[in-house]
């Protein structure tokens, strides 16, 4: 479903991903793992066709179509990102349409311009778009506009939109970074109902180790653009994560017996994320 | 070591200060020099009260015989500051889009920019008096003179609420899969509709202004009625009209910052 050749990104100097090759078969739930800035969010929205690689890249194909090539965005792409769905960590609403119109926005692309134009997608869009709103659990909020939403229901709405979008392909970047931990929960079940119950092929960036072995089955782990590990996200050890993190492997290990203000203390020098934002012996 | 630092600190502040006082002294010679250029002399102001005063009495009490007309013309007034905005708000939406640099490229926004730049820098009435040459005397070389430099202005003014726009929702709707034309429509437009909305009324609100003015060259409305009867030292008159002015004007400042605040 998604096969990379050699992709290569330099932002003003900096390595973002070196010599980055890998494959997603269809229907798999993969987790991409690493520190901030390693490269996750960039990956993802090369496989998007939101950014181009450099010249020194090989071939980025999704759902066989050639999204890049040697850091040349594919002409087609508009046509081809139709059948991606992208979840982003800002959700990327229009905040000042309403959920039911931010959801239908996924069918702007299968839509005549004048009809796009007026927002009237058709009985049948509109149907579609009533299911996956119900399908994500936010029906109700469908009239509110969705800068009133919590995150978790917005962050719920862009999956809906994905889905209007009948994408086969989602891809999610941090899709709970911002969220807490009930919501982190619920999207994360979402998205791995969709792959089980639908086949969707989803690729979803975490910060949190727990959701990816929670939740996918896959995990490839990146450190400075470069893949580290890429196996069964059971297999995450901890010295990986040292690894990955770069922290102080004390620091990764459950220790019940210790109050837990202690232990958050001793965790603040970390990103919240890392330690699930709610409680550090989530880790474990 | 440290008495270095101290003294090399206080040598820097020596010098700021030196160089603060160069710089009020040039501003200074800076205002000095445009005074004498502007040919300001407060003196006159006070020799020659007495003109001042007489002048002042002669507008006194207006004379309200032609008020009807003076309204009618008013009316016109209005009628060229509303379609000279109308015009210029359907210009200024495409062609503000086209002076963004986050949306189109370098060799659309460059020449865009450019050509609203010469819109604007050139004042309606040098439009006004262009375009009575070329559709004769009336109100529609005012509307076309307030429609020419108001889509300068606007369009800046679109294009710098465009450009401040967070790109997340367009990137959204752009990964959809969606056009051009559906990502500008629906990442761009609703970001940037209160402030398009308020820049608008704003500019309504001076055209009204403006268009009093463009009719003293012959462009129609309540400035050409203005224009004759100073002319023509009838200054009762003309009391009665800058009060018909005064009053439309005030109006519409007030049904505009109604209008914002409903709006946003």
């Amino acid at each position: 479903m998604i096969h990379i050749q050699n992709l290569n990104k330099t932002f003003t100097g900096t390595k973002a991903l070196s010599e980055l090759s890998m494959s997603v078969a269809k229907g798999e739930m993969v987790a991409l793992i690493g520190a901030s800035g390693s490269g996750k969010s960039t990956l993802i929205r090369h496989m998007a066709g939101l950014v181009e690689g450099d010249k020194s890249s090989g071939s980025l194909r999704v759902g066989g179509e050639l999204i890049q090539e040697s850091g040349i965005i594919s002409a087609k792409i508009r046509h081809i990102r139709r059948g991606i769905g992208v979840v982003f960590q800002g959700f990327n609403l229009v905040g000042r349409l309403n959920v039911e119109t931010n959801v239908m926005l996924g069918a702007l692309a299968r839509a005549p311009l004048w009809r796009s134009i007026i927002a009237k997608f058709g009985k049948v869009e509109l149907q579609l778009a009533l299911e996956a709103m119900e399908r994500v659990g936010i029906l109700e909020t469908k009239g509110r506009r969705a800068s009133t939403l919590s995150g978790g229901q917005r962050q719920r709405a862009a999956i809906a939109r994905a889905l209007v979008q009948k994408a086969l392909i989602i891809l999610a970047d941090e899709p709970i970074a911002s969220l807490d931990p009930t919501s982190s929960h619920r999207v994360m079940e979402i998205l791995q109902t969709l792959n089980r119950e639908s086949g969707l092929t989803v690729v979803v960036s975490l910060h949190q180790v727990e959701y990816a072995k929670k939740y996918c089955t896959r995990a490839i782990a990146l450190n400075a653009g470069k893949i580290c590990y890429d196996g069964p996200s059971k297999g995450l050890s901890l010295e990986l994560m040292k690894d990955i993190y770069g922290g102080d492997l004390e620091d990764f290990q459950d220790k019940p017996e210790e109050p837990l203000g202690l232990q958050a203390r001793r965790l603040s020098h970390l990103p919240p994320s890392l330690w699930g934002g709610d409680s550090p012996s989530s880790l474990s | 070591m440290g008495k270095n630092i101290a003294i090399e600190g206080e040598k820097k502040s020596k010098w700021k200060l030196t160089w603060t006082i160069i710089q009020i002294c040039l501003l200074l010679a800076f205002l000095c020099w445009s005074w004498v250029g502007a040919e300001i002399k407060p003196l006159d102001l006070v020799h020659d009260a007495g003109n001042m005063v007489i002048l002042i009495k002669d507008f006194f009490p207006p004379d309200f015989r032609d008020l009807t007309y003076y309204l009618k013309e008013m009316l016109i007034t209005l009628h060229i500051a509303l379609w000279g905005t109308i015009f210029a708000v359907i210009c200024s939406v495409p062609l503000g889009i086209m002076s963004s640099e986050n949306v189109v490229p370098a060799w659309v926004y460059q020449p865009t920019r450019r050509l609203m730049d010469a819109f604007r820098a050139i004042n309606e009435m040098v439009f006004a008096m262009l375009f009575v040459v070329t559709v004769g005397l009336g109100a529609f070389a005012g509307v076309l003179a307030l429609w020419i430099h108001t889509t300068g202005v606007l369009a800046k003014l679109f294009s710098e609420a465009v450009e401040a726009v967070d790109p997340g929702p367009v990137e959204g709707i752009r990964s959809t899969g969606a056009g051009f034309i559906a990502e500008v429509w629906y990442g761009i437009i609703p970001q940037v509709f209160p402030l398009w909305i308020s820049f608008t009324l704003y500019r309504f609100e001076s055209n009204v202004r403006s268009a009093t003015v463009v009719g003293m060259v012959g462009a129609g409305g309540i400035g050409v009625v203005l224009w004759e009867l100073i002319r023509g030292f009838m200054f009762q008159k003309t009391c009665t009209v800058m009060l018909v002015i005064i009053v439309a004007v005030s109006a519409f400042d007030l049904l505009s910052q109604y209008l914002r605040k409903k709006v946003i």
